[in-house]
């Protein structure tokens, strides 16, 4: 991996990587203030004793600090990810994301997988890892509209949605970036290496604060969801109960100044008590695709694929015999029926019925659940 | 003194003849029959004695015994009574009786009084009398006339025993009453236009008869299962003679006739607590099963998963060979086992998987567990699956909409059972056929090929399963009339397979766990 952009020198690398090794356990903005201060990260393995630091309290906890990051074989870690591939940008680079300057605690070091487009705009999408059916099809839906328009969909390739929107933006063709909560050798959930190979080779990028060989450790998550939150300008949350990870990552955004979106759901649906409460504070209520275009600032939506947009709209319109027409129709009228209620209602005989479900299942319009169709949206 | 009396026995279904020698003696006085008699044939000897004594006879005291031949063959019924009794009056009649006791067989159970009461079993053994020559003519109780009458022999009638012997020594006729009231069969089924809506399982219910397919309709309590079954049998075709005497042989052998001729279908419902040998039939005193008295008719197994996996499991003999043979310690009687089988089954165990109002309770364990019994070889024997749901809203029904009656429905049926005798040449049906006659007789068009295989690939059926979608496409076809199984006879046919679909079930676990 050639590092065409403006970047520090080696030697200062190793430093910042032996420093985010340690400063990945805890907040980092003072360890930030102090890089951003000195531009110099070799500053902390001199004399401590000369930093000058907003607090004397913090001095012996830099020492220690310090101490702890010498330890770490900054030089094997250069070496696995060049082996890799995976790209290494420091708060230092120049190509370090604005986006992340400016919120609490930014990350010393982003490792970086594929290709991080700075400028494109993107949508962070979180969810449940055990998501309804009704999360499920909305998620991909979305993300699979909103990516075809040519916007980014960032999320943390954990189980249920997160993995459903990466998959969506995907099959549409569109970028996609996965922030991860362990090393890049790790990858949790480990059925997930395969999605991360997909999403680099069909452009994407997958990114880590936490260095090479760190286990998915149980607060990282929490932690990494910032990332989520600042990499995007706004955060959707889809399904998740009061205290889920996806309310963790509304919470940064409402914390970083980014908008927060929200699917509703019913009361009754425990998974939707997140997102009902967003709305309730404030959060926009987003139905569909174009619910979130809406809320785009109209100077970045020159970037979007409006165009692309229309095929998609244009290709549902598949032709289909009078029938299966007047069957479509009313399926998407009713919701859900069964092939009894289809006959009652259109005093079609059954066989009939059966041709049109046919027809319309095999062209992908209409799908059966639990002895019922209704449409695939 | 030694008299010898003809009577008939009967074995499984069908009839033997029996000679009783009935031998007088001097000595201690005892009475003794011998030649394998149950324990209903061993009471006889009470009611012999008492019924000659009230008759007006004299009995001494003598020793007597009394041989049941073929001695090595198991006897029972009560219908030995009558001519043991005749043996004994006979032995110890001092005038010679110009009888023709070859030619004619005594039938019949004694009351105390002498008179004489109807028995088990007429109809096989004079049918075999009949097809065997074993007599040419029966004595037989008045009670049981109807079966005698169908069986086609030449039979007489008596009411007691005095009667009987006076005819033997030719001071009385007996006669033979004419049958006016046969028990009729014209009592209706239910119809099928007593059922509202539901006319995707009326639908499968018209192709289950047809093809003579098995048929398992799966749906929530109330939702119309039972009071679909019940009226199959109104769209079956009515019983041919042959049918009839099957089928009243094996009613007559449990009573369960009424001493008459069953002309309608049999419907057999047993409650799932039901153990194997009431189901198949057999045990020590062998007594053919539901499966037997379901013969030529339906089996309905209303709530099968319920049903033992043993009793389910005993059930596949049968229904391949559609007969079951019940082994005992020194031989084996086969009845035969020729039923429609239709099965009913709820979603899950709480029963309201699915339901359009009601909330499902079920964990998706109890579910798995539960969908699991409807798998295995007995569900691969069923062709037709059908999922029923109730309307969700009434108002949905058209209430003023006069639903199909079943002539209507047999109308049909009875063309496409036309099509499948000219087919097969007699008594087989689509459903019976084998791979090499699926080859031959379900030819698909390249358009309905190329379907076939799309289905395959797409919604995740199995070769097996191909084999019954063309099985029901063939009846489909005939429905319709048709030679060649057209691409709408075939997709229709998937769509009473749908307990075989890929995914359906797994998607709900997904989201639930």
């Amino acid at each position: 991996m050639s590092f065409m952009r403006k970047r520090i020198e080696i030697e200062k690398l190793k430093d910042l990587i032996k420093i985010n090794s340690v400063a990945v356990y805890g907040p980092t903005d003072s360890i930030y203030d102090i890089l951003l201060r000195y531009n110099d990260p070799s500053v902390f393995f001199k004399n401590v004793d000369d930093l000058i630091l907003p607090n004397e309290l913090l001095r012996e906890k830099i020492k220690k600090f310090v101490k702890d990051a010498s330890n770490f074989d900054a030089e094997s870690e250069l070496k696995e990810c060049e082996k890799l591939g995976v790209d290494i940008i420091s708060c230092l680079d120049e190509d370090y994301p604005e986006e992340l300057k400016n919120i609490p605690n930014p990350p010393i070091l982003l490792y970086v997988g594929g290709e991080f487009l700075n400028d494109k705009i993107k949508i962070s999408i979180v969810g449940t890892r055990h998501p309804t059916d009704y999360g499920i099809r909305h998620a991909s839906k979305i993300s699979f509209e909103l990516a075809s328009y040519g916007i980014g969909i960032v999320s943390g390739l954990a189980r249920g949605i997160d993995t459903i929107v990466h998959n969506s933006a995907l099959k549409a063709g569109g970028y996609t970036v996965a922030v991860i909560g362990s090393g890049m050798k790790n990858v949790y959930p480990p059925e997930n290496k395969e999605l991360v190979k997909r999403i680099i080779s069909n452009g994407g990028a997958v990114i880590t604060e936490y260095p090479f060989s760190m286990p998915p450790l149980k607060f990282n998550f929490p932690r990494r969801n910032r990332i989520i939150a600042a990499l995007s300008f706004a955060t959707l949350v889809i399904e998740g109960d009061y205290n889920s990870g996806a309310m963790i990552t509304a919470r940064y955004a409402l914390e970083q100044g980014k908008e927060v979106m929200a699917l509703p759901g019913s009361v009754d649906e425990k998974k939707s008590n997140g997102p009902n409460k967003l709305i309730k504070d404030g959060a926009h209520l987003i139905r569909n695709s174009k619910d979130v275009i809406e809320l785009i600032p109209t100077s970045k939506l020159f970037q979007l694929n409006i165009l692309k947009a229309e095929e998609i709209e244009n290709d549902k319109k598949v032709s289909l015999s009078k029938e299966a027409q007047i069957i479509y129709d009313l399926i998407k009228e009713k919701g859900q029926l069964s092939a009894d209620e289809i006959s009652e209602l259109t005093s079609f005989p059954i066989e009939s019925v059966f041709l049109c479900i046919f027809e319309l299942e095999t062209k992908g319009l209409v799908e059966q659940h639990l002895s019922r169709y209704r449409a695939v949206i | 003194m030694l008299a010898k009396i003809l009577s008939l026995g009967f074995k499984g279904i069908d009839g033997f003849k029996v000679e009783i020698d009935v031998d007088i003696s001097a000595g201690l006085p005892s009475f003794s029959i011998v030649g394998l008699p149950d324990a209903n044939v061993k009471e006889a000897r009470d009611r012999v004695i008492t019924a000659i004594k009230n008759s007006g006879f004299k009995i001494p005291s003598y020793k007597i015994v009394v041989n049941l031949s073929p001695a090595e063959i198991r006897k029972t019924g009560t219908h030995y009574d009558l001519p043991i009794a005749l043996g004994i009056l006979i032995a110890l009649s001092s005038k010679k009786i110009d009888f023709n006791f070859n030619e004619v067989a005594f039938i019949g159970e004694l009351a105390l009084d002498g008179s004489i009461r109807g028995v088990l079993g007429v109809l096989p053994m004079l049918i075999s009398a009949k097809e065997n020559k074993l007599c040419s003519k029966v004595v037989i109780p008045s009670a049981n006339a109807e079966e005698a009458y169908f069986s086609g022999i030449d039979f007489l009638t008596a009411n007691n025993l005095k009667n009987v012997f006076d005819y033997i020594r030719g001071e009385v006729e007996l006669n033979t009453p004419k049958i006016y009231n046969q028990t009729s069969t014209d009592e209706k089924y239910d119809d099928f236009s007593e059922v509202k809506g539901q006319r995707y399982a009326k639908r499968a219910c018209e192709i289950a008869v047809s093809g003579f397919h098995n048929i398992i309709m799966i749906g929530p309590p109330g939702s119309g299962k039972s009071m679909i079954a019940k009226r199959i049998p109104s769209i079956m075709p009515p019983m041919s003679e042959k049918e009839i005497l099957e089928t009243t042989k094996i009613y007559s052998v449990v009573g369960l006739n009424k001493n008459g001729v069953i002309r309608r279908r049999p419907f057999r419902e047993p409650h799932h607590s039901i153990s194997d040998i009431a189901l198949i039939g057999g045990g020590t005193n062998p007594r053919p099963g539901e499966i037997s008295l379901a013969h030529n008719g339906v089996l309905f197994l209303d709530e099968f998963p319920e049903f033992s996996r043993s009793a389910i499991e005993a059930l596949r003999e049968p229904l391949e060979t559609r007969k079951i043979t019940v082994s005992r310690v020194k031989d084996t009687i086969t009845y035969p086992a020729k039923f429609m089988l239709v099965a009913s089954a709820n979603p899950c165990p709480c029963g309201y998987f699915g339901h359009p109002l009601r909330e499902c309770l079920c964990t998706p364990i109890q579910i798995r567990k539960y969908r699991a019994k409807l798998s295995g070889p007995i569900l691969d024997r069923i062709d037709i699956h059908v999922e029923m749901s109730p309307v969700k809203y009434e108002d949905w029904l058209d209430k003023d909409k006069k639903e199909e009656t079943s002539s209507c429905i047999y109308e049909r049926v009875i063309k496409a059972i036309e099509i499948q005798k000219r087919r097969f040449g007699g008594e087989r049906f689509n459903s019976q056929m084998t791979t090499q006659e699926i080859r031959k007789f379900c030819k698909l068009s390249d358009e309905s090929s190329d379907i076939l295989k799309s289905i395959m690939d797409k919604m995740g059926y199995s070769a097996r399963s191909i084999d019954k979608i063309l099985k029901i496409s063939r009846t489909i076809a005939d429905l319709d009339g048709s030679n060649d199984i057209e691409k709408k006879h075939l997709i229709e046919a998937i769509y009473y397979r749908i307990l075989d679909k890929g995914s359906q079930l797994n998607e709900f676990y997904e989201e639930k766990d």
